[in-house]
């Protein structure tokens, strides 16, 4: 290899070594790359929303899209979590007038045996971040910063069923 | 072009003979340093448990002014990092990013400024670092106070004879570069002469000899044995606290 | 009798560049307000060093020895270990660098072997950012311009190293080295 050569190749590594170091940056950041390479939507099936035992709505990719997105780094891995908040679900298929803040929202995964049982008062206040996130695998999982939900094992993964009971 | 005040900081190494730490064996030292510096992968709660010990173990071993003038250097990083994380993230890891960055900001400074260069030296013989090597940052440390001495002759000297007369300011870095020149090359220059004058010393009295033998060993006392055991058992401790 | 890889000339010449670059540290200061602009000096005598011992490692040692003493005169903002870790690998970059491009002498290779050099410091730093878990506050500090900033000096410091190495040479150090082995 002539001298141009090895002064091309060593420009090439500074440049991969740079634009490695600001990507993986980004992606810690939750900033362009992230957004571009990380899927918006989820790919697994519709999650259906029950209200009283009677399914009102079916939350799927489509209807994501008509929400804006949040987000927040979880304190034990420092992991940005990003999805929609559940509130804005819920709003979607269910009237604001016939939800008190005592009525009752149960969060399931009947594949992982798990379930969250949140007050309408927990889910409206947006300070809580009750979040439907998305997983690597393209599943909702439900996340939050609200005090005896802030921990990932108290985090509903792979969600499957949104119960609302007045 | 040069901070004329501080050019009285080289060769300034601040040991801390009132420690009692002073007395413990570098290998000792040096242990509880990878230790501690562990711990910066600990959550919130066992990070800020480790963080209050380790400044009580500071303060026992009167190495607290020392770290605190450590941290104190880091005063502007630490603000921002704390108000920016506190702003964009959580309180929690505006928490724990700052307690981790003072420890590990801190956390090395126990080891110099209890431990001379000829005992990192022994430290290093033991640890299988050919004596040679050893010996030659050993070197390194005393030949610090006569290059900086040389240093500032050369800088006079060039000044005298007008250089760094270049236009200053991050417009003109090559002209900048170029100006520094006159300190490099004399510098370089001078340090050769002195690294063949240490050689021919050193050959003199039998440097190279392979029936050398350390006129100082390191011995492990009673001391040393209960600080390492006590390390060890608090940091099981922390380790095992299972958080609610 | 075994021949040492470093004879106790290049050890000794190796021990007192790292000495020069603990003293540059600190008693150098160019007028300039960038993050690395300190690297210039320093990552001079790291290539000045690489040619002066033309052996890989010689780099290496000068960076670990300066790290050692940066660590022990409490040089650095980050503590101990970040100066320890940083010098040491602005050498290892260099002499990484520097068995790709062979000729410390040649600007342009001088040069990228500075950045090279310079941009292990920087990867240290950031890596200690990571450990200690500040993602925000790197973005807020401004990453991209603090990367270019340790690229540009190290480049400078490159540049330096290879303009020093031909004044040398032209001064007949290099025949005087010669008859020092």
């Amino acid at each position: 290899m002539d001298q141009k050569k090895r002064i091309a190749a060593a420009v090439v590594i500074i440049a991969a070594l740079a634009g490695a170091i600001l990507a993986v940056e980004s992606f810690r950041r939750g900033g362009t790359l992230y957004r571009t390479f990380i899927p918006g939507g989820f790919s697994s099936a519709c999650v259906p929303v029950f209200m009283d035992a009677a399914e009102i709505g079916r939350f799927c990719e489509a209807d994501s899209a008509k929400l804006k997105k949040f987000g927040f780094t979880d304190k034990a891995e420092r992991k940005i979590q990003q999805g929609w908040f559940l509130r804005d679900v819920i709003l979607l298929y269910a009237d604001e007038k016939n939800l008190s803040p005592e009525t009752r929202v149960t969060v399931a995964s009947e594949s992982r045996n798990k379930k969250a049982d949140l007050t309408w008062r927990d889910v409206a206040e947006r300070k809580n971040m009750i979040i439907l996130g998305m997983s690597k695998q393209g599943r909702l999982k439900l996340v939050s910063i609200m005090k005896g939900l802030d921990y990932r094992e108290q985090w509903v993964q792979e969600v499957d069923r949104i119960e609302v009971a007045r | 072009m040069m901070k004329q005040d501080a050019y009285g900081m080289t060769g300034a190494l601040s040991i801390s003979e009132s420690s009692p730490l002073r007395k413990v064996d570098p290998r000792t030292k040096l242990a509880l340093c990878l230790a501690a510096s562990l711990a910066v992968m600990l959550p919130l709660q066992k990070v800020a448990v480790f963080f209050v010990l380790y400044f009580m173990f500071l303060a026992w071993a009167r190495l607290l002014p020392g770290a605190l003038r450590q941290i104190w250097k880091l005063k502007w990083i630490l603000a921002v990092l704390f108000v920016v994380d506190w702003l964009v993230v959580s309180p929690e890891l505006a928490v724990v990013v700052t307690l981790r960055l003072v420890i590990v900001a801190g956390v090395f400074a126990m080891f110099f400024s209890t431990t001379t260069p000829s005992e990192l030296c022994l430290a290093l013989v033991w640890m299988r670092v050919p004596y040679r090597y050893a010996f030659s940052l050993g070197l390194s440390f005393q030949a610090v106070g006569h290059i900086n001495s040389e240093w500032r002759k050369i800088l006079e000297a060039q000044k005298a004879r007008g250089a760094f007369s270049a236009p200053s300011g991050w417009r003109y870095p090559v002209e900048q570069v170029k100006n520094l020149v006159s300190l490099t090359v004399p510098a370089v220059v001078l340090a050769a002469k002195r690294a063949w004058s240490m050689t021919e010393a050193a050959y003199a009295r039998g440097f190279e000899s392979p029936n050398r033998r350390p006129y100082k060993a390191l011995l492990m006392s009673r001391a040393d044995w209960f600080i390492v055991s006590g390390a060890a058992f608090i940091f099981i401790l922390i380790l095992s606290w299972r958080l609610p | 009798m075994k021949e040492k890889y470093f004879s106790t000339f290049q050890l000794f010449l190796l021990a007192f560049f790292a000495a020069l670059i603990v003293v540059a540290k600190i008693a150098l200061h160019l007028p300039l307000q960038l993050s690395g602009h300190s690297g210039i000096f320093w990552m001079a005598i790291i290539i000045v060093s690489s040619r002066v011992v033309p052996k890989p490692g010689a780099a290496s040692l000068v960076g670990l020895t300066s790290g050692i003493m940066a660590a022990f005169l409490g040089l650095g903002d980050l503590g101990a270990l970040n100066t320890l870790l940083s010098y040491s690998m602005a050498g290892v970059g260099a002499d990484l660098a520097l068995i790709l491009l062979r000729d410390p002498e040649n600007y342009f290779c001088a040069a990228l072997a500075g950045v090279f050099g310079h941009m292990a410091k920087f990867m240290v730093k950031w890596i200690f950012g990571m450990i200690a878990g500040a993602p925000a506050g790197f973005v807020a500090l401004g990453l991209a311009k603090a990367l270019a900033g340790y690229i540009l000096f190290g480049a400078l410091g490159g540049f330096l190293g290879a303009l020093t190495l031909r004044a040398l040479r032209r001064a007949g150090f290099f025949t005087y080295l010669m008859e020092k082995k």
